[in-house]
């Protein structure tokens, strides 16, 4: 009876002892330290005409450069540079023609991060520019028409590195051409985000 | 050692470089192609009658925007300093091709010939007007084109005249009107490079002075029912774009009125008794 007893002080006393160590070891790790301020990102991935157009335009590469600050850890403004080459599909003279969409926008962007990883959305507001009047064969332009509001819509993840200035992501995105008969278009990338 | 500004900067250099290469991309388009549809493909149908008159030929005219005051000013300058006219339009001011489709509308095999003939700013070339006895003398070759193309029964197929095929014919043309020259002798060779073209008893003309097809003059020529669709493309190198940016669709007050004259040779010297 007296070594029971023995046996169950011991190990009260051994959980005493041992809880506020166990206390102070945290369930999981920190999430990684990140910069929160001026950002530059470059992105590369394809897009694709979607909607009535579609049929008129093969998919393409597409190139995307940011530039902002992060207001928070959470919100983000900057202004987005992007490039899309597209070959032309028509069913008439000219073909295996390209054409170049040239877009520019300011975009607001909210991050949640979990862990190393962090999810975002984001939203645009721009415009859109077209290298040439070759849709003017299908009436997709209208003579003279180059440029075309744009509004944007995306999100993604980011993964980010040990590195507090890096981070890599994949996203996809939605763009409203207002002009240009109402052209909508979605592409997928990659990309590498530096913050300050 | 480098200190953490220097680290920043090295970090940041690829991302500018992106940014440098992107700018360059975007400059370098400024010559990016602006197309012409026409409103109306070409018909053509078989000829019965071998003695029918000619094809008339369809004819399309650049929308060419109005001339700038300054541009104006330089173009005289530089006429008073070669002594000769220089045109609006000039060889090196702007590319063009021609692509083109033709559907064979009938069940049975066609053959095609496209004459591309046309006009610069002086001149337009009817290759008739130098027949002066049909019965004895061939009509000269058009600008481009007039070789027999196949098309399989209800097929079709598409092709284009390449920027320095009509380079070549705008060369020909003002080689034949202004160098007065026989259009047999300037078809025969190629004048790419040449510097002037020379003129018997006169100033000979630079190529800053060479002028570029303003007008396309296409006929077709076949044995079946056929379609031809086709389309203008035209890069130019003069900022303002040369061509409207507007295209066909133009108000008229806005493009520039060319009155290509048709070149009439001028009668062969009768021989000295």
């Amino acid at each position: 009876m007296l070594s029971r007893l023995r046996i169950v002080r011991s190990a009260l006393l051994a959980l005493s002892l041992g809880a506020p160590t166990a206390l102070a070891i945290p369930a999981h790790a920190d999430d990684r330290p990140v910069s929160v301020g001026p950002y530059a990102q470059v992105s590369i991935g394809g897009q694709k005409m979607v909607g009535k157009t579609k049929r008129r335009t093969n998919a393409g590469p597409k190139l995307a450069m940011r530039v902002g600050t992060d207001l928070f850890s959470w919100l983000s403004v900057g202004g987005r540079l992007d490039l899309a080459s597209h070959e032309v599909v028509l069913p008439r003279p000219p073909e295996g023609e390209y054409t170049q969409f040239y877009g520019g926008a300011g975009e607001a962007r909210l991050s949640v991060s979990i862990g190393r990883v962090a999810l975002y959305a984001e939203g645009s507001l721009g415009y859109t520019m077209i290298s040439t009047n070759v849709l003017e064969n299908v009436d997709i332009l209208e003579p003279g028409e180059k440029f075309s509001p744009t509004i944007g819509a995306g999100g993604g993840l980011e993964y980010q590195l040990q590195n507090r200035h890096y981070a890599f992501g994949l996203g996809g995105e939605w763009n409203l051409l207002t002009e240009f008969a109402r052209m909508h278009t979605v592409n997928v990338s990659a990309h590498m985000r530096y913050t300050y | 050692m480098t200190s953490l500004r220097q680290r920043k900067a090295i970090a940041a250099l690829p991302l500018a470089g992106l940014f440098v290469a992107s700018a360059a991309l975007a400059m370098g388009c400024t010559e990016d192609p602006r197309y012409i549809f026409p409103d109306e493909p070409i018909r053509a149908a078989p000829i019965a009658d071998e003695d029918a008159p000619p094809v008339l030929p369809v004819q399309l005219l650049l929308p060419i925007r109005l001339e700038e005051e300054k541009e104006a000013e330089e173009r005289a300058a530089l006429a008073a300093e070669l002594g000769v006219d220089v045109p609006f339009v000039s060889i090196d001011d702007i590319d063009l091709s021609l692509e083109w489709s033709i559907e064979n509308l009938d069940d049975s095999d066609a053959q095609v010939r496209i004459l591309l003939t046309g006009a610069n700013e002086y001149f337009a070339y009817v290759p008739a007007s130098f027949v002066v006895d049909p019965e004895e003398e061939p009509t000269p070759p058009p600008l481009a084109g007039d070789i027999p193309l196949q098309i399989p029964a209800l097929g079709t197929i598409s092709g284009v005249f390449r920027e320095d095929q009509i380079r070549e014919a705008s060369l020909d043309l003002d080689i034949i009107t202004r160098g007065a020259t026989n259009p047999f002798a300037a078809m025969l060779e190629s004048h790419d490079g040449i510097d002037e073209i020379v003129v018997e008893g006169g100033t000979a003309i630079p190529s800053k002075a060479f002028a570029s097809l303003i007008r396309f003059d296409l006929a077709l020529v076949s044995n079946r029912r056929v379609l031809m669709r086709y389309a203008l493309r035209a890069r130019s190198h003069v900022s303002p774009n040369l061509v409207h940016d507007e295209g066909l669709a133009a108000v008229a007050g806005e493009l520039t009125v060319f009155e290509p004259v048709d070149f009439v040779p001028p009668p062969p010297e009768e021989e000295a008794p």
